[in-house]
């Protein structure tokens, strides 16, 4: 049975990239591909987990769907934080997607681009767009995490803690601590469930494949900033500040009146982490004229890697994505 | 090295964690499953204890190490000797100096007698000693003064800690029969559902019972009291963790023949790190806006 998992062999990352800049713990990638469209896509992935997701492995890459339809992409890691990185706040990453978006639009000769948020990602996209519309071509969030005021599981532990005190016993959130907080959302499912179907289908290569490719990059945790989980934890989920108005950056309120270019919203229906009542009274709140949602029944990481997402939703949103990039 | 260990070392931590403790789950569900067989009835059996052990020993075993950090304490600080054994102590010091005099005093007749000749090496290290002793403290002093010898506020931290460290426990036995008693209920539904509509195979007993267990804790990790236990356990678990880094790094910042920097000191070098380079990519914005503008005058 061991042998089994043995041979299984995961990589992650299956489109070639270059690393166009590099800014302490935060670096901007370029993938390599035929530009056939005008207006470029930069990805904003969130600051848990790693934006290799996006790119898994062949069969489910949204990475090289896009570069296959001839968009120019591009994307932001947020790296692995450490101790020296404790007092990041927002504000720093919003100013780094800033950073990005100049030097896209400069070496792409356009004014604006496609903003593309996965996760929390989305949440940062949002405020950027709201802060920086003119700048924003298009804005693409997907399973995004923006009214926090909901009642799945996790947001209500959001709600029960008090991140000031773990960020001072522990500096950053270690991985190792969101890794077993996000198991035990859901221990029945993703503790119990999960590794029987690998008993039952440990003779199955390709099955091997797949769940270590998703194993893999689930405990691939980057620790999040303590400043940072401080921030969101008492600002997003406590107060909910982005959809009542009062959220600020460098002192900017984030006002999401000003979302007026194309919105696309990817969600999905089964999601325990972002339910749709996270994302949807965003899309009501928003003046856009041109604000899509697309939904599958599937869970969080479901939408971005399982195979029927790719045969549908995938192909609907980057249709989208196409259609207003030239 | 054997497979079991080459497969530790290549998947991630938590992904070989749960798949062998799955698999001793597997094992359980099998003989229960087998005696199920015999008769086609079941009765709680001492397997549901092993699967939960399996189950939610991966998320017990955090705060157990925490529970555990007391001993560590213990360790650093004397405080059973400081208050229960501190007499003993004293009693028992003056009569240990004595007898380590007598046997210094005896030792050194015999080996002056027996080696006259001394290397230069042995008359080194004989000096050397003779130096050290100029440091020898008994001990007693400050087994007798530690609550006084503490500096301002390290005190304070030493105290909250272990306020904070019994709130802990108090906090997770309940936080565990919480989990206990969700089990406990599941393996119930689950007994009904045997001995009343009965299961076709393994595997729906399986999926069954995967059930039972989802329909107790979806309900239980979003209700009232869940909550409340787990943000109270969360909160004096680090509370507990920081009061005694406080403590210990007060220690050090104190004694001033410390060659070490405490982590709050090099947090506070990070934070002003941090700030100047903002002002430093603040300025250079300035700058660059600035040669715009002049650019565009000419």
């Amino acid at each position: 049975m061991f042998e089994k998992i043995m041979e299984v062999n995961v990589k992650p990352w299956t489109c070639d990239f270059e690393v166009v800049h590099e800014d302490w713990v935060f670096r901007l990638l370029h993938f390599k591909g035929e530009r056939r469209h005008k207006v470029p896509l930069l990805f904003v992935y969130a600051f848990i987990n790693r934006p290799y997701v996006l790119d898994l492995h062949e069969e489910v890459s949204v990475v090289r769907k896009l570069i296959n339809e001839g968009i120019d992409v591009w994307m932001i890691d947020w790296g692995y934080p450490k101790r020296a990185d404790k007092f990041l706040r927002i504000e720093d990453y919003i100013n780094y997607i800033d950073f990005c978006v100049d030097l896209i639009r400069n070496e792409c000769k356009v004014d604006s681009i496609t903003v593309h948020g996965y996760c929390l990602g989305s949440t940062l996209s949002v405020i950027y767009s709201a802060l920086y519309p003119e700048k924003v071509r298009n804005l693409v969030i997907q399973t995004p995490p923006l009214n926090f005021d909901t009642e799945n599981a996790l947001a209500l532990w959001a709600k029960h803690i008090d991140p000031q005190r773990l960020s001072r016993a522990v500096g950053n959130v270690s991985g190792e601590m969101l890794n077993i907080s996000f198991l035990l959302i859901d221990p029945i499912r993703l503790v119990l469930g999960k590794y029987q179907g690998l008993i039952d289908n440990i003779e199955d290569p390709k099955f091997l494949k797949e769940f270590f490719s998703m194993d893999f990059w689930i405990f691939d945790s980057p620790a999040v900033a303590g400043s940072v989980f401080e921030e969101f934890i008492d600002r997003w989920y406590h107060k909910n500040e982005i959809m009542i108005g009062t959220y600020t950056v460098g002192g900017k309120v984030v006002d999401l009146s000003k979302i007026t270019m194309p919105v696309l919203a990817l969600y999905a229906d089964k999601d325990h982490i972002t339910p749709p009542s996270a994302v949807l009274p965003f899309l009501e709140k928003i003046p856009s004229k041109d604000k899509k949602a697309l939904s599958v029944d599937k869970g969080h990481i479901g939408l971005t890697v399982s195979k029927s997402s790719h045969a549908k939703l995938w192909n609907e949103a980057i249709k989208w994505i196409v259609d207003r990039s030239d | 090295m054997g497979l079991t260990i080459d497969l530790y070392k290549k998947l991630p931590k938590e992904s070989f964690e749960l798949f062998i403790r799955n698999l001793s789950v597997r094992e359980y569900l099998r003989e229960i499953w087998r005696l199920y067989e015999l008769n086609r009835t079941l009765d709680y059996l001492k397997e549901f204890d092993g699967i939960f052990e399996e189950l939610f020993r991966f998320f017990f075993r955090p705060f157990e190490l925490v529970i555990f950090n007391e001993r560590v304490i213990r360790n650093i600080i004397p405080i059973q000797e400081l208050f229960a054994g501190r007499d003993v102590v004293s009693a028992y010091t003056a009569f240990l100096e004595s007898i380590i005099s007598h046997m210094r005093v005896t030792f050194q007749l015999f080996t002056e007698s027996m080696f006259l000749q001394k290397l230069p090496v042995e008359k080194f290290l004989e000096e050397w000693e003779e130096f050290s002793r100029k440091f020898e403290t008994t001990g007693e002093l400050l087994l007798q003064d530690y609550p006084f010898a503490l500096p301002e506020n390290a005190k304070n931290y030493l105290l909250d800690c272990f306020v904070h460290w019994k709130e802990f426990v108090e906090s997770y036995e309940i936080y565990k029969k919480l989990i206990r008693d969700a089990y406990g209920r599941a393996v119930d539904r689950l007994l009904n559902l045997a001995n009343s509509t009965g299961f076709q195979s393994f595997e729906n007993f399986r999926d069954s019972f995967q059930e039972c267990l989802a329909k107790e804790f979806d309900p239980l990790l979003k209700s009232e009291e869940y909550l409340e236990t787990q943000g109270r356990l969360i909160k004096t678990l680090f509370d507990h963790i920081y009061c005694f880094r406080r403590f210990l790094e007060l220690l050090i910042e104190n004694n001033p023949a410390s060659p070490f920097a405490t982590v709050s000191q090099i947090d506070e070098a990070y934070k002003r790190i941090l700030d100047l380079r903002r002002k430093v990519s603040e300025l250079e914005k300035r700058i660059e806006k600035l040669e715009g503008e002049r650019c565009s005058k000419k």
